[in-house]
């Protein structure tokens, strides 16, 4: 049996079809989380009596206002429900608002399938202390209504024991009859004579001017017979919102009137017209604050401007208590994210020292400890960063804060050329890019839709996470400059102003397209689930627990693989690895990366970040595991690493102390690193992420943007190191920039013409 | 006037939209259409906030400046 999941964007479908499958799909406050369907087993009946029982499947359904759809994601839902027929619809309509919600209800009636209807949230409606008639509902629809809430998971066994019970075969019926019933008549025959399925609902749609239905034979000489110039559409919503008054919102009694509701006050604030950006962006500091900084509420900055606090080999603690402070505080109180940080990381090198020192044959411990324990490691370390991260943005998107914050900044993005809706898939991107770039589909316009997923990869996602901070925290104790929370929030700041400037070309050359009106439901604000949130969390580390032991555990076993073979498949040493097959390679690709400060004029061994950039295209953790494996050689070498020995290796931050091996060994700049993370962060993402591109882009786009990945990183990256390196370099670019920005203005107004390609990829500046 | 024009916490009838029929159909199934009540809830720089039924719905002032509204006789 084959239950389908139907209704409203937000009102508890994905809630509902996880208590009813035991899984943990992803669950959000705000219209158009779920864009695909998804399919469970419904694993109730199981443990009841022992009798086998017919298995049921249950498939969640993209939320729609009705059945025309308006965005992409909402034909999938349309299709399925008539094209698929599953043996029953259960239609889940958001009790607290049931006027807008049964407005669906009476288009899902009119296809010929069975129909239960689960009124969801029914807690939260006697809670307002208002009530439901459930038989003036079943009188008004005649189909069966069970009261349920999704979230306690009351009344969902009731539902279920429903559904199994009821008759499979249903005929469509409409609450249109007896006012259009004369109009829908011709049109159902016409549809019975031309057997196909769900006549009535192929009908109604006919008559409500559907370009689907118009597509059909005769189906438009039809209709304009019908219709003799009336305004069939109007009149049928019409009588859909006159049924729903007269006939079923009457069940419900308001218990007492509620002017102001909690939502609404804090509205008041969060979308206050001068307040709400100031808002987002202290909200935004202080999450990256909180995840990242080494000076928690600028605790040491403010003791400086006195004595200054003493850091921690000062303090004349014994060897142990010292590591078990510094996790804590050194000159200054690190911030929660940083404290996880150095305590997985402590952990992880206490663990490869103790199996590093155990192993005795020599390449087994090289391949072992350095190899496989020091690429992983190099990145698992950084897991509770990601973790916690992630944790906010699951926070304020659960709460309802982030439908706010789209609609706050719909002006801003409107002058870019794109709409409000798309923050939300931006926003995911700091997460991971493949669910972000599956989410546009809730964008309208196919255009503002290709720009949204070229820039996804800009907005740096978990996986990249460590680049950013391992090199970050390399630049700052190897050169001894800056302050390593600030280098990581200008990397992000970045890469948004990369996404924001190529979302400017491209609407304004070969992406134009009228910005789609914006228009969003705003869900009411509620507390975060905890389990919800814990679950996201899990998932989420289970995903990344799983991709270090597969793909990059095994990246890293190649990695050290080709680092100690020569071309005739000899085994070479820590000393030798410049005689290496990897070497080679790196070598060949060195001088590409020239013009970016990582190619050519590194030393002997600069080719390790052209190899390390190569590695990131299958997963972005390779970068840091690469540095990982690599560093680990490097720091062997003894000699030309100054400082860093191989017992700080194990003993210290992992990725960290890998990067200055890498800035020891090659002689880089800082110019050349930090266009190195932007390199890394800008150009063509992991292969997942670009799978998933290549599915959602419309055919023939996808190589144009791998072109705009390359060159939009290419660019920034030559930018960066350039203009760091030599400062009067500015000059040429703002030239340069500004002669673009000219020509594009002209040709625009037309002024002037550019030679015109079809379908070209955009260039960044 | 037009629903941009509406003043705060004052219950609207809509008298007519003017937009696609496309962008109609979709508002038309969030209960934006002639003859529906709905109150303006906030603005912010021509966009707003309405609530209609007993949903929020925020709306740019494209959109707002084509939906024709006159004030609730009480």
């Amino acid at each position: 049996m084959k239950i389908a999941l139907i209704g409203n964007p937000n009102c508890g479908k994905t809630t509902l079809f996880n208590k009813l499958t035991g899984s943990t799909a992803h669950v959000g406050n705000w219209p158009g989380v779920t864009v695909e369907k998804r399919e469970g087993v419904y694993r109730g009946f199981k443990n009841k009596g022992g009798q086998k029982s017919e298995k049921i499947e249950i498939v969640d359904l993209p939320g729609i206002y009705s059945l025309s759809p308006y965005t992409p994601e909402e034909i999938v839902s349309r299709n399925f429900m008539i094209d698929e027929r599953p043996d029953l619809v259960i239609n889940i309509v958001d009790a607290t608002n049931i006027e807008r919600n049964l407005y669906l209800t009476t288009q899902v009636l009119e296809a010929d399938v069975p129909v239960l209807i689960a009124l969801n949230m029914m807690d939260e409606v006697k809670r307002a202390g208002d009530n439901i008639d459930i038989s003036v509902l079943e009188a008004g629809l005649g189909v069966p209504v069970v009261p349920i809430s999704a979230l306690k998971g009351d009344g969902v066994d009731k539902l279920m024991q429903r559904a199994v019970s009821m008759e499979r075969t249903r005929e469509g019926s409409t609450v249109l009859l007896s006012a259009l019933g004369d109009k829908i008549k011709p049109a159902l025959e016409f549809y019975k004579a031309a057997e196909v399925s769900s006549p009535l609902f192929h009908a109604v749609k006919l008559l409500e001017n559907d370009e689907t239905e118009l597509g059909r034979k005769g189906a438009k000489e039809l209709l304009d017979s019908i219709s003799n110039g009336e305004d069939l559409e109007a009149a049928i919503v019409d009588e859909r919102y006159k049924y729903i008054t007269a006939k079923l919102a009457v069940a419900k009694t308001k218990g007492k009137k509620h002017d102001m509701t909690k939502s609404d006050k804090i509205d008041k604030v969060l979308t206050h017209r001068v307040w709400a950006l100031p808002i987002f962006a202290v909200i935004l500091f202080a999450i990256f604050h909180v995840t990242f900084s080494e000076d928690f509420l600028y605790i040491g900055a403010w003791a400086s401007l006195g004595g200054g606090l003493p850091g921690v080999a000062d303090l004349g603690l014994s060897e142990g208590m010292q590591t078990f402070v510094g996790i804590f505080y050194d000159g200054a109180v690190f911030s929660p994210g940083v404290i996880l940080f150095n305590m997985f990381d402590t952990l992880f090198s206490t663990i490869q020292e103790a199996i590093g020192g155990a192993i005795t044959t020599e390449w087994f411990a090289g391949l072992f400890a350095d190899g496989i324990l020091g690429g992983l490691f190099a990145v698992l370390g950084f897991l509770p960063q990601i973790l916690m991260l992630f944790m906010w943005f699951s926070i304020l998107e659960d709460s309802g804060y982030m439908a706010r914050v789209a609609f706050v900044l719909d002006r801003i993005f409107r002058r870019f050329g794109l709409s409000g809706r798309s923050f939300m898939p931006m926003i995911m991107g700091f997460g991971c890019s493949v669910p972000a770039m599956v989410n546009t589909r809730t964008l309208a316009d196919e255009n503002e839709r290709i720009a949204t997923i070229r820039v996804i990869p800009f907005f740096s996602c978990g996986a990249k996470l460590p680049i950013l901070t391992a090199i970050a925290g390399g630049i700052c104790s190897f050169f001894g400059v800056g302050n390593a929370d600030l280098i990581t929030y200008g990397m992000y700041a970045l890469g948004v102003c990369a996404a924001v400037i190529c979302v400017l070309l491209m609407r304004n050359t070969t992406m134009k397209g009228d910005i789609p009106p914006f228009i969003m439901e705003l869900p009411a604000y509620h507390r975060p689930q905890f389990k919800n949130l814990m679950l996201h969390l899990w998932d989420k580390t289970k995903h990344f627990v799983k991709k270090a032991f597969t793909i990059i555990f095994a990246s890293t076993v190649i990695i050290w693989l080709f680092s100690h073979l020569n071309w005739s498949w000899h085994y070479l040493s820590d000393e030798q690895m410049n005689d290496s097959i990897l070497a080679s390679i790196g070598k060949l690709i060195q001088p590409l990366f020239t013009p970016l400060g990582f190619g050519s004029q590194l030393n002997q061994y600069g080719w390790v970040f052209a190899v390390a950039a190569l590695t990131g295209l299958i997963a972005k953790e390779n970068v840091i595991a690469t540095f990982g494996t690599l560093g680990a050689c490097l720091i062997a070498l003894g000699a030309n690493v100054g400082g860093v020995t191989s017992g700080e290796l194990l003993a210290d931050e992992e990725g960290i102390t890998s990067a200055i091996a890498m800035i020891t060994a090659t002689g880089i700049s800082i110019p050349a690193l930090i266009s190195f993370i932007a390199f890394n962060m800008l150009t063509i993402p992991c292969f997942a992420a670009c799978a998933t591109a290549k599915a959602e882009l419309r055919k023939g786009t996808f190589r144009w943007t791998l072109l705009f990945w390359i060159v939009a990183s290419y660019v920034t990256s030559a930018a960066v190191y350039t203009m760091g390196a030599w400062w009067w370099t500015s000059f040429i670019w703002i030239a340069v920039v500004a002669v673009a920005v000219a020509l594009i203005i002209l040709n625009n107004k037309g002024k002037i013409k550019l030679p015109r390609r079809k379908g070209k990829g955009g260039q960044a500046a | 006037m037009s629903l941009s024009q509406a003043e705060v916490g004052k219950s609207m009838l809509v008298v007519r939209v003017s937009c696609d029929a496309k962008l109609r159909k979709h508002l038309e199934s969030l209960g934006i259409m002639t003859g529906a009540e709905l109150t303006p809830l906030s603005y912010s720089d021509g966009n707003m906030i309405v609530r209609i039924h007993d949903s929020r719905i925020a709306i740019n002032s494209d959109v707002a400046n084509n939906i024709s509204v006159i004030k609730r006789s009480a």
